[in-house]
This record gives structure tokens, sequence and C-alpha cells, in this order.
């Protein structure tokens, strides 16, 4: 199939030829090239590194906060409300914001990420702490385990793949807002960076080329994503969470 | 009512032969159109996956024809292709060879005057329109006025019971009655040829009474031809003038039995009636004997009891 | 259940969701009173900034910025909506285009929305059509592929029933196959509602000269925290409205999926 994706651009650049479109194998090339530049994947790490760290925050902030939250009704509802109210406002649209308080380095775009990321993984850990069968909870006490105990080996467990998802979720936003942020604040360094520089400068080629490999660094990231998925939680049946 | 003459079928026979031989009462001519015949299967055959490992030979061969005004039943062990056969009947699927006949002209696409009810009414309503509008929805297309529409609607949802239902919406409704608006759908539709494939399957028994006896109420007022296929045997008998045992796959017709219990008829004292438990014993017979072995064609029962005329053909 | 208990449920869900609000909103002045942030106004002067600066000035606030970014926004999502529903049934009717075209849509649905914008800016440059053909463009694959997903889910039932009573084929499009597919159609748009917002701040952030978000920057450039924070809190309303418009189509659309 990919084959086939490739032979058509190529076929399909040779026809249509205008400024819009290099030919196809033109933009191969450049990208091949790309993936040979260590100034790229120094941008790309830089990028990296803030949505790995700040989702590392978020998770460590917002999964334990969920467990305890989780356990109460009113908490998941109280949760719920809050989330509903911040959810309009895009994140992107906090990085004016978030320049003014940290600055244009990575610790802007953490700070961002962090914010914007706690959100879905507390929210479905919550969920997945309510989705937990009531059946297997009791199931532990009886056989005497205390509550701690049950707390980790059934609540845990069951939420886990909740929580994945949310965490999953939250990959994507990160990814999103590191690179909005950098689109906005020049003199950072990542890919946004690379690319507004390419564009400004008018290399149309490498600007295509940079947005191929970020398309499939994405494709490989959530494949990667969905491989864990499948390993550690085939045995749950996960309905859709919510972002 | 009275009674209809068995015809003598066989698998094998061509058209010709068979219009020969029809019954008195529809005054067949060989060859040309036929009025009396409305729909005949001429040695249908369907493979599926041919080839393949799963292939599947669901039919094998299945001739029989029906003549107007007929109530005709078919009926076979589970599973033996009897949903097969109604979508070949019906044009919705091609056989793998053999043809049908609609009026002695060969079927090619869903006819006119034909019409299909399902088994599964919760997946062929329309859960977006309200009931009104789905028994509608085929009128629509078909030329007629608006208020000839309504009026129509009207009436078959009269015809089931359904009256004053109109406005809701399917999911509103229970089982049972979601079956009878699928029928007064195919009702309002005002086909000549009416082809039912186990819709009263998934009904309780005492709704599936009242439906079998709205159904044959509606087919002698309205003069409708109908082929009723289902897996009860009790039913099969009941409702109709003729009962089609269909054998195991690769299906082919057993059995042509002529129901000659006189009409109308009634869920307690007809299913009380001598005739009624040997016909539906001898039905039985044939399905229990189809499910367990390849049944050789040509054996006549041996069991017929004097009264109907009972031929065992191939 | 009895009616009684149902609406007391409510009233208390409702009842917390206000507490909750009130006490976001206690707990955001005293924070800022504590923190004493140039960074974090208090709510009150944020409202008030939002009343005086914004609603006040309505007219202005319109043409300035309100209906520079809805035009763009709508324009673009809805263009997205139309092609990709249109490509979406094609798409999902047939078997083999599907394989051709899917590999490439999921393609370019993994490329993170922001990373589009350098794309065309070089491409179309600064003006309003890039942002509608940057918005339709980042909003097109998650409605398609819920659209060919849509179709395919149809049960084969629905069209087996329309063929069994002849109906014409343009009126199976309309009457069925839209019908039969709208649930997933409508969670692609508003997956793609999200999207839209993104891009369009992020669009007007970047390269414009009129917007909400352009007014949030330049609100940001001259260090006027509190119109900043107006602003964030006046595209929240924008995003909450537009969402609820939709779920209200949606609702209206879908009347029959909740009987």
């Amino acid at each position: 199939m990919v084959l086939f994706i490739a032979l058509e651009a190529l076929t399909r650049a040779e026809l249509v030829t205008p400024d819009y479109l290099p030919p196809a194998s033109e933009i191969l090339g450049e990208t091949v090239l790309l993936l040979g530049r260590s100034v790229f994947w120094s941008a790309f790490w830089s990028t990296m590194q803030a949505c790995i760290i700040g989702l590392a925050l978020a998770t460590l902030l917002a999964v334990p906060l969920g467990l305890v939250l989780g356990l109460s009704k009113w908490a998941h509802n109280a949760a719920i409300t809050i989330v509903e109210l911040l959810r309009p406002i895009p994140s992107v649209a906090l990085i004016p914001l978030a320049i003014l308080v940290w600055g244009r380095g990575t610790e802007m775009k953490v700070a961002l990420i962090v914010y914007a990321c706690v959100w879905p993984i507390l929210f479905n850990t919550i969920y997945g702490m309510h989705s937990v069968d009531r059946v297997a909870a009791d199931t532990a006490r009886v056989f005497g385990l205390g509550r701690l105990q049950t707390g980790v080996r059934v609540y845990l467990r069951s939420a886990s793949p909740f929580i994945f998802t949310g965490f999953k979720i939250a990959t994507s936003i990160a990814v999103i807002l590191a690179v909005s942020a950098e689109l906005l604040a020049g003199g950072s360094q990542g890919i946004g960076i690379v690319m507004l520089e390419q564009a400004s400068v008018g290399n149309q080629r490498t600007v295509y080329a940079i947005t191929i490999v970020t398309g499939l660094i994405g494709l490989a990231l959530l494949g990667v994503l969905g491989l864990v998925e499948r390993r550690l939680f085939a045995w749950a049946d996960v309905e859709g969470a919510r972002s | 009512m009275s009674t209809r003459a068995s015809d003598t079928e066989s698998s094998h026979d061509d058209v010709d032969a068979r219009a020969a031989s029809a019954s008195p009462t529809t005054g067949a001519t060989a060859g040309g159109v036929d009025e009396g015949q409305s729909l005949a299967a001429h040695d249908l055959e369907v493979i599926y996956g041919e080839g393949t490992p799963e292939e599947h030979h669901a039919l094998g061969g299945v001739s029989f024809s029906i003549t107007k005004g007929e109530f005709v039943a078919i009926v076979g062990p589970s599973g033996c292709g009897k949903t097969t056969l109604l979508r070949c009947l019906s044009a919705l699927m091609k056989p793998t060879s053999g043809s049908v006949t609609l009026h002695g002209r060969p079927v090619v696409s869903v006819p006119k005057d034909l019409t299909l009810v399902f088994q599964d009414y919760r997946r062929s309503l329309y859960p977006w329109l309200r009931v009104a509008a789905n028994v509608e929805f085929p009128l629509k297309y078909s030329g007629i006025d608006k208020s000839e529409r309504a009026e129509r609607v009207r009436q078959a949802l009269d015809d089931v019971g359904l009256t004053g239902h109109g406005n809701k919406y399917p999911g509103q409704l229970s089982g049972g009655m979601q079956q009878r608006v699928s029928i007064a759908r195919a009702l309002a539709y005002r086909p000549n040829l009416l082809l039912m494939d186990e819709p009263f399957a998934s009904v309780d028994a005492q709704t599936r009474a009242s439906l079998e006896d709205v159904l044959l109420e509606v087919w002698e007022r309205r003069n409708k031809t109908v082929l009723f296929v289902t897996h009860d045997i009790d039913e099969s008998v009941y409702l109709a003038d003729r009962v089609i045992v269909l054998s195991n796959a690769p299906a082919h017709v057993m059995a042509e039995i002529s129901v000659d219990i006189p009409r109308p008829r009634d869920q307690i004292e007809t299913k009380a009636r001598t005739e009624f438990v040997e016909l539906r014993a001898e039905v039985a017979r044939l399905i229990r004997s189809a499910g367990s072995s390849d049944q050789e064609p040509d054996a006549p029962d041996a069991d017929a009891a004097p009264g109907p005329d009972a031929v065992g053909a191939g | 259940m009895t009616v009684s208990s149902g609406t007391k449920r409510r009233a208390k869900d409702l009842a917390l969701q206000v507490t909750v609000v009130i006490v976001v909103l206690v707990g955001w002045k005293v924070w800022t009173e504590i923190a004493d942030s140039l960074f974090f106004p208090p709510p009150n002067e944020v409202l008030r900034e939002v009343w005086d600066g914004w609603i006040r000035d309505w007219s202005n606030t319109w043409d300035e910025n309100l209906r520079p970014s809805l035009t763009r926004l709508l324009a673009g999502f809805l263009l997205a909506a139309v092609l990709s529903v249109g490509f979406g049934v094609a798409i999902g009717r047939s078997r083999a285009l599907g394989d051709y075209v899917e590999p490439i849509i999921h393609f370019v649905r993994s490329i993170p929305p922001p990373a589009l914008l350098p794309l065309f800016l070089v491409l179309l440059g600064i003006g309003d059509n890039m942002k509608v053909v940057l918005i339709a463009v980042g909003v097109f694959p998650p409605i398609l592929l819920n659209t060919i997903e849509g179709v395919r889910s149809i049960d084969p039932l629905y069209l087996d029933t329309a063929t069994a009573y002849r109906i014409p084929r343009r009126r199976r499009l309309t009457h069925v196959i839209l019908p039969g597919a709208a649930p997933k159609i409508f969670a692609g748009l508003r997956i793609s509602l999200s999207i839209a917002v993104i891009l369009m701040v992020i669009s007007e952030l970047v390269a414009a000269t009129n917007g909400v978000g352009f007014r949030i920057l330049r609100a940001q450039r001259q260090f006027k925290m509190v119109d900043l924070w107006a602003g964030l809190v006046v595209l929240g309303a924008i995003g909450a409205a537009l969402n609820g418009v939709l779920a209200l189509i949606e609702r209206r659309v879908l009347r029959w999926s909740r009987v």
C-alpha cells in the first residue's frame, strides 16, 4: 500500500508542477537528506525533551490524584466540572501567557505541557477508577486483602487501560503544544523553529520534507503506543475514554 | 376457499413440462407468458466461496412454482439455505446456476410487484424514520401522490393493528410491533407477491399467533400470493395451502405437501383437527430424516394416510 | 426510579457544579492576592475587562476580532466538512478506493496540526485564504475517517431493504446512507471542531492583523495582562458556544437514537 502512495505521488508530481508542489522525487530526496542532518535531529530532540519531561510530570501529578479522587463520587463530579470549564480554552492560546511567565525556553514548553496534559490523564484515571468491576473489588476483599492491597491489585490494574488511554491522548496534546510553542516563540530550539526558519526563507522543499518526517514520526509514535497498549492491556476491553 | 389439488413436481423437469402438469385451476399453457404461474424457481444452485476451503453448497438444484393467490410455506432444517433461496427469488442475489421466472419471464432485478419481508426487523426498519415514514418510504418513489400514500399507510397500519402509532420511532416499539411495522410496510407497497423470511421467528408465541392470523386475514382480503419461509412446522401447516419441504444443504425440494384443511382457519380449532396433526407429523418426519442423512430424492413416504394427497418428489 | 429522585439527583449535581465554579473563582482570587504576580490578575478585574473591552464595544469587537476569527473558522470547517463527507461516502462504498486512500489520510492525520502552519505559510503566504485552507486541511482527516467508518458500519440489511423496495440510487444516498452514518460523522465533527479552533488560534498568533488570537497577541506584546486574560476568557466562551451549537444540531439530527 505504501508503495502505491509513493508511486501515485511521483506520477502526480510530474503532471502538476507549479510553485506549490515540487516534484515528489525531489521532496523524497530532500527528506532522505534531512534524516541525515544532525541539525534536524537535535531540533527534534529538543522538542521531544520538552514533551517527555512534561508528560512525565503530568503523569506523576495526575495519576495519584486521580486514583484518590476516583474513590469518591463527588470528587469525580467536581473534576468533570472543572475540566469542562477549562476545556473550551485551547491550550495553545495560553502560549503568549506562558511566554511572558516562563520565557521562551524549554521551561515554558514543559510548564504548558504539564498544564494541558494533566487534565486528560486525571480525567481518564478517575473514569477508570469508576469503571472498576465492583465484583472484582468485593472478591478481593472477601479473600482478606487489606484496603491498600485491594487498592493496588484490583483498582490500579482495572483502571490502568483507561489511564493509558488518557496518556495516549495527552501525548498528542503534548506534541501539538510543543510544536505550537516553538512556532510562536522564536529563539528556542525545536522542530517548530526549524520549520519556521525554512518557511521564512522560502525553502519549500525543506518545509515539505520536515512536515513529512514529522508525520512519519507521529505515525511511529502512534504505532509504538498502540503496540504497548496491546501487549500490556490485551485483556482489557476499553470503552472509548474521553479527552 | 377451495382446496388446491397437488402438483406433481420434479426438480429435473424443465419449464414446459411443469407448465403442462400445473394444476387445473390455473389453466396453464405450455411456454410463453403464464398468468397462472406467478413465481417459479428452476434448478437453483448456490455455492458460496466456490473453490475456497470454506466452500458451502447452499442450494443444490431447487425447483418449484407458485400459482397466483396461493399461500405456500417452505420449511426445512435450520441452516438449509432458506434465506439464500428467498434472496435468489427476489433478485437480491444471483444464483450460481439456475434461474427464476416471474409470470414466465426471467427475473433479473428486483421485480416491481414483489416484496420481501426480512426476519430481522430490527435491522431492516430505518431507526431514523418514524413508523409512518418507514411505511411510506417505498411508496415515495413509485409515483403515487401524497394523499394516496397517506391513505395506504393508514390502512396498512390498521391492517396490522398499529393504528395511531405512526408518530413513534421504531426504537420506541416492542419487537412484535416492529415486525408488524415491517409487514405494514410491505402491505402498503401493495405487491402481488409477498416473500416472507421467518418473519415471526423473533417474536413471542402469543404475538406470533395473532400475527399469523393478521397475515391470513390480509392475504384473503387483498388476494395476494404469499411465499412464507419458516422453521416452525405448526406455523407452516396452519398458514399454507401447500408446504414445500427442503432438505439439508445442499438443499433441494424433498416433498410438496398439499394442505387440504378448509379456511378460515382458527388457532385452536384447526390445530385440534386430525388432518392437521397428521400433516404436521408428516412434515416433521420429513424434516427429521432430512436432518439426519442424505435424503434419497425419490423415496415416497410410505406412511401416507388417506386424505390429503401427499407426493414425495425430488 | 421515581421522578422526584431523578430530579433530586440532577439538582444535587447542579448544586455541586455551581459550588465548584464558585470555589474555583474564589480560589483564583485568593491565590492571585497571595501570589501578587503581575501575570495573574484577579478574576474580578479580568471579568470587568471582558465587559469593558469586549462587550461594551461590541461593534468594534465584532468587526475587528470576532467576525474575522469566526469567518475563518467556519469557512475552513464547513469546507472540510462538506468535502470530507462527500469523499467519505464515496470511499466508504468502495473497498478498493479505501485501500488506496486510507493510508495517505492516516499519514496526514498523524502530522500534528500546528506543523502544517509553516508549510502553508510558505505556500500561501499570510492572508486569510491561507488560514482557511490550513483549517480545512487540518480538519479534513478526522471527519473523512469517521465518515468512512460510519458508511462502512451501516447494516447491510438497510441497503438490502432499499434494494428490495427498488429505491432509486440517489435517494438511497440521502435517505439511507447519510442518516445511517450520521452518528459517526458527528463524532468526527466534534473532534474536528477543537482542531479547527486550535489552528485558528495559532494562525492568528503567528500571522494575522485581526481576530481574537491577534488581540491576545497584541495584549501580550503590550504587557497588558488583564487584556490578555480577558481575551482568553472570550476565546473560551467562543469555544464553548461553538461546541454547544454543534451539540444542539447533533441532538436534533440524531433525535431518533436517544429513544
